[in-house]
């Protein structure tokens, strides 16, 4: 939002927003407009105020006009039943995925629905998931009435066609978990106490006591065995069936010799055992898992295109037109498409004009012109009025889909042809030490227990031997290494706005050397346009004609312009100051934004009956004015004096002759939209899209280390200005389809580099899935981006290298910790070869080791943190 | 010494009843979201009574 110049120092009672021109008054309480008055009376009235005692400012501005039909697709029986959680003869329960939930005041007024909305039973959020469960009445309340009540207080429930056919309860696993974990705790505990004999043999303890004792510890000892450390024993049969080591190869050997001498050791009443031991291991690697499962309670990584288009669609049956779900389109469907919507499926167009946005699929920022009986790819937007088209495929066979699945087919193809074994298995560092880890352990057991029988002939000291070596090379600090440093790790980029999707993933971030950029959208900003204005000086009320024909027009371009009408003015009456626009505000700071659908049916309406007469010019105004819309090309407006905006060649077309001076035409790099009063062409707007703050910086920062290249599927206006941005030796290509960006990343895996891919459109994710590490840059995080090893905010863009390095910094952490761990090991092994090593030594040296290393690895990646200027805190 | 047995038994059994509740409460779900209670926990519970009380007061 542009910031206005006249700013009352006060600000939105319910968003915050600065209160502009807009103002709305109630109660001697500030508004910044009336949609947010609107939500405060609604609240008011049902008493629900503490909404504003519990967080600062905590509404949610309703930045699109509610569009009224949203939500009809909720009519329909079959897709709710798809959404809904379970159902029984009163009640169901659905679960909404609500991105706006933010603060302490969301989660208190959509708890409190039900005072809202009758029919609603009770709801409950859950925070980190951003989801709202709610049960309610179906014959008191419908779901498409709950998702209005929902939209209205600015908590819009986003629903994707993924939501459709998802099954199966990601709460399971998770509890299965903490079962592990709490057996395995409650053992240790008691065992540890049964084990006190052990610790304190000054005290001469009754034997018959003891071995009671032990019988107690190993019945304690069996649920740990059996089903908390059951994981770790399947998992490495199955990796040695398969003839691989993975770091729970030696986490199973050391269980089973602590449980097997320990058994042995009871039953025989050779010794106490090390069941102490046993089963604080298990614990504290249960733990680790705990850890490490905590940091990914967030966001979904697996988005294809089922997350990006919209789940219902206006279809024509007969005279009417009905919403329906997007997967019961078949071919020959005549379809509505409205403005800002996305093209469901592949079709040819009825309409006789219309102009679609490819950008998120092709990259192409500037949208294309469409004629009647030419084929609209799915995944293109409406930029114009709305359009009817005619399906010619299903959803899940448009041209979209299966380049999609062609990329991850071919992809995987080629990972295994080339022996690339990069992402073909996903290693753990610690799974790569392993094998190294476990010949060593076995190595020295050996060794030792072959010495002592040769020293002593008594087998029973070789066994104890070589039992002990394995046990005390338990591998407890090795294994929590990885998972607390990177559970700390990708906490902290989550603070910074970067989700990262995995460990795996951060260690290949951490080997990166090259660095490909995309360019619209990521190292521009879509939002961010500048205006320059070329041509004859304008009048004021010349100015407010075209301010009305541009509020017209739905063309992406008028928003921009509208967004910086102010510079307009001052470049175009060469005066400095404000312009005050004919509704009083002082500029349309609400259109900046590409995305916002400024649309209403109002709007479509004044467009489609050209003699309409409203005028934006003056409210008593009550001369005649006409608009009319030519998609693509260009608009006129005729208000007595007949006003054109439009491309050159449109209004070439119209007869409009040069009345300035164009002599740098060719230097141009921008959107122009020319502008004619009535036969004369008086000037030329144009518009660029910014870089985002700090690109040219991150650029040079990073270019010093890695290699970087740009590849983007727009065309090349703007190569003299990024030519200097890269060093000499980047690759810059334009024009780009999805597969010959996929295909630069591949030859440049073949070259040996590493490559991270940067990209936010469609058209990225070929190339941001066959990269070693892909990031999606977004600019909500709750709106769709392609698969990708991290989604991260735009916003922090500027912050790459920071980012980089100190992932980069993480590594070196774990294999300081290993270093640690493995000091640890060594003391231990000296007890454990010289046949000297007592439960009570075991009992002191594996909680100490494991302690010590997730004490180090927080402090550690916290500090390194914030020398990388990184936050620590959110 | 034999008490032992006897006190032994009495604490591993009230250690088995806590273990049964966890897991009970697990698989009811309560250990399923465990960011959200840390908010709800900031919310006034009757409200009304609080104000109803208030003005009885005055």
């Amino acid at each position: 939002m542009k910031a206005t110049n006249v700013e009352e120092k006060t600000t939105c009672y319910h968003c915050g927003d600065p209160c502009g021109e807009h103002t709305a008054v109630l109660d001697d309480k500030h508004f910044c407009c009336s949609g947010c008055k609107i939500v405060f009376e609604l609240l008011q009235e049902n008493n629900l105020c503490t909404y504003y005692e519990l967080d600062d400012q905590p509404g949610i501005k309703l930045e699109e006009m509610f569009i009224s039909g949203k939500f009809d697709i909720l009519e329909d029986d079959e897709v709710v039943n798809r959404l809904i959680d379970f159902r029984d003869e009163y009640t169901v329960q659905v679960t909404l995925s609500i991105p706006a939930i933010h603060c302490t005041s969301c989660v208190w007024l959509l708890e409190n629905l039900h005072k809202l909305a009758d029919g609603v039973l009770q709801s409950r959020v859950h925070f980190m998931r951003k989801e709202l469960s709610i049960t309610y009445r179906p014959n008191e309340i419908s779901l498409k009435k709950i998702a209005e009540w929902l939209t209205k207080t600015g908590y819009e429930p986003i629903i994707q066609l993924s939501d459709l056919d998802e099954q199966g309860n990601t709460a399971k696993p998770q509890r299965r978990l903490w079962q592990q974990l709490g057996v395995a705790g409650f053992a240790f505990g008691n065992i540890m106490l049964l084990s006190f004999p052990e610790y304190l043999t000054g005290l001469g303890i009754d034997p018959n006591m003891q071995f009671v004792f032990g019988l107690l510890s190993i019945l304690l000892a069996l649920p740990v065995l059996l089903y908390s450390g059951s994981d770790y024993l399947r998992s490495a049969w199955s990796a040695i069936q398969n003839r691989g080591i993975n770091l729970d190869v030696p986490i199973a050997l050391g269980i089973m010799a602590l449980f097997g001498r320990s058994l042995y050791e009871i039953l025989s009443g050779t010794g106490a055992g090390y069941l102490d031991s046993f089963a604080g291991f298990i614990f504290l690697l249960l733990l680790g898992k705990m850890v490490q499962r905590k940091t990914f309670e967030h966001l979904r990584f697996d988005r294809d295109y089922r997350s990006y288009f919209p789940i219902s669609v206006l279809r024509k049956e007969g005279e009417q037109e009905k919403a329906v779900s997007v997967d019961s389109i078949k071919e020959g469907d005549l379809l509505r498409i409205r403005n800002s919507e996305v093209i469901p499926v592949d079709s040819i167009l009825l309409t006789g004009h219309a102009n679609i946005d490819y950008s998120f699929v092709t990259g192409e920022s500037d949208p294309v012109s469409i004629e009647e009986g030419e084929m609209l790819y799915a995944g293109g937007r409406v930029a114009g009025p709305s359009i009817e088209i005619s399906a010619t495929k299903k959803v899940n066979n448009s041209r979209l889909t299966e380049l999609w699945n062609k990329k991850m087919d071919q992809e995987e193809h080629t990972d295994a042809k080339s022996g690339d074994a990069q992402k073909a298995y996903m290693s753990d560092l610690a799974d790569r030490v392993s094998p190294w880890f476990t010949a060593t352990v076995i190595a020295i057991a050996l060794l030792a227990s072959g010495y002592w029988l040769l020293a002593n002939p008594d087998p029973g000291l070789a066994a104890n031997v070589f039992t002990a070596v394995l046990i005390v090379a338990c591998p407890c600090a090795l294994a929590l290494s990885g998972p607390f440093t990177f559970g700390n790790a990708l906490n902290i980029l989550s603070n910074n706005g970067i989700f990262v999707k995995n460990t795996g993933a951060l260690e290949r971030l951490s080997q990166i050397n090259t660095i490909v950029f995309d360019k619209t959208g990521t190292l521009t900003n879509q939002n961010d346009t500048q205006l320059e204005y070329k041509g004859e000086p304008l009048a004021r009320f010349q100015l407010s004609a075209f301010e009305s024909l541009f509020k017209h027009s739905l063309h992406p371009l008028s928003r921009s312009i509208l967004a910086n009408f102010n510079t307009f003015h001052n470049l175009a009456t060469q005066k400095k100051g404000e312009f005050v626009l004919a509704n009083g505000a002082s500029s349309y700071s609400k259109y900046s934004g590409i995305s916002s659908a400024q649309t209403t049916e109002w709007q479509e309406f004044s467009n489609d009956d050209a003699k309409k007469n409203s005028s934006g010019l003056d409210e008593n105004n009550t001369t005649d004015t006409e608009y009319q819309e030519y998609a693509g090309r260009g608009a006129v407006l005729k208000a007595g004096v007949t006003y054109t905006a439009g491309s050159l060649a449109f209004l070439q077309e119209k007869g409009l002759k040069m009345g300035f001076q164009v002599d740098d035409r060719s230097t141009t790099d921008g959107s122009e939209v020319f502008l004619g009063i009535n036969d004369t062409i008086v000037g030329r707007l144009t518009l660029q899209q910014q870089l985002r703050d700090g690109a040219a910086s991150v650029i040079e920062k990073l270019s010093s280390t890695f290699g970087v290249h740009l590849l983007t599927g727009d065309n090349d206006s703007r190569a003299r200005f990024l030519r200097p941005m890269f060093p000499s030796d980047s690759a810059l290509k334009f024009r780009q389809s999805p597969e010959q960006k996929l295909t630069f990343i591949q030859h440049l895996k073949q070259k040996g580099r590493r490559v991270l891919m940067i990209g936010d459109g469609l058209n990225d994710a070929g190339a941001i899935h066959a990269a070693d590490f892909g990031v999606s840059l977004t600019e909500k995080i709750s709106s769709f981006s392609p698969a990708c090893d991290a989604i991260m905010e735009a916003s922090v863009f500027s912050k790459l290298d920071n980012i980089i390095h100190f992932c980069r910094s993480s590594i070196t952490i774990i294999w300081v910790s290993f270093a640690i761990s493995l000091i640890y090991n060594l003391t231990g092994l000296v007890f454990a070869v010289t046949g000297q090593l007592t439960p009570l030594i075991a009992a002191i040296l594996m909680p100490l080791s494991s302690v010590s290393i997730m004490i180090f690895t927080t402090l550690a990646t916290k500090l390194t943190a914030k020398s990388h200027n990184l936050s620590v805190w959110k | 010494m034999e008490v032992m047995y006897l006190l032994i038994g009495f604490s591993l059994s009230v250690a088995l009843l806590f273990l049964g509740l966890f897991i009970w409460a697990v698989r009811s779900g309560q250990f399923d979201d465990s960011s959200t209670p840390s908010i709800r926990m900031l919310f006034d519970s009757n409200k009304n009574n609080h104000n109803n009380k208030n003005e009885n007061k005055r």
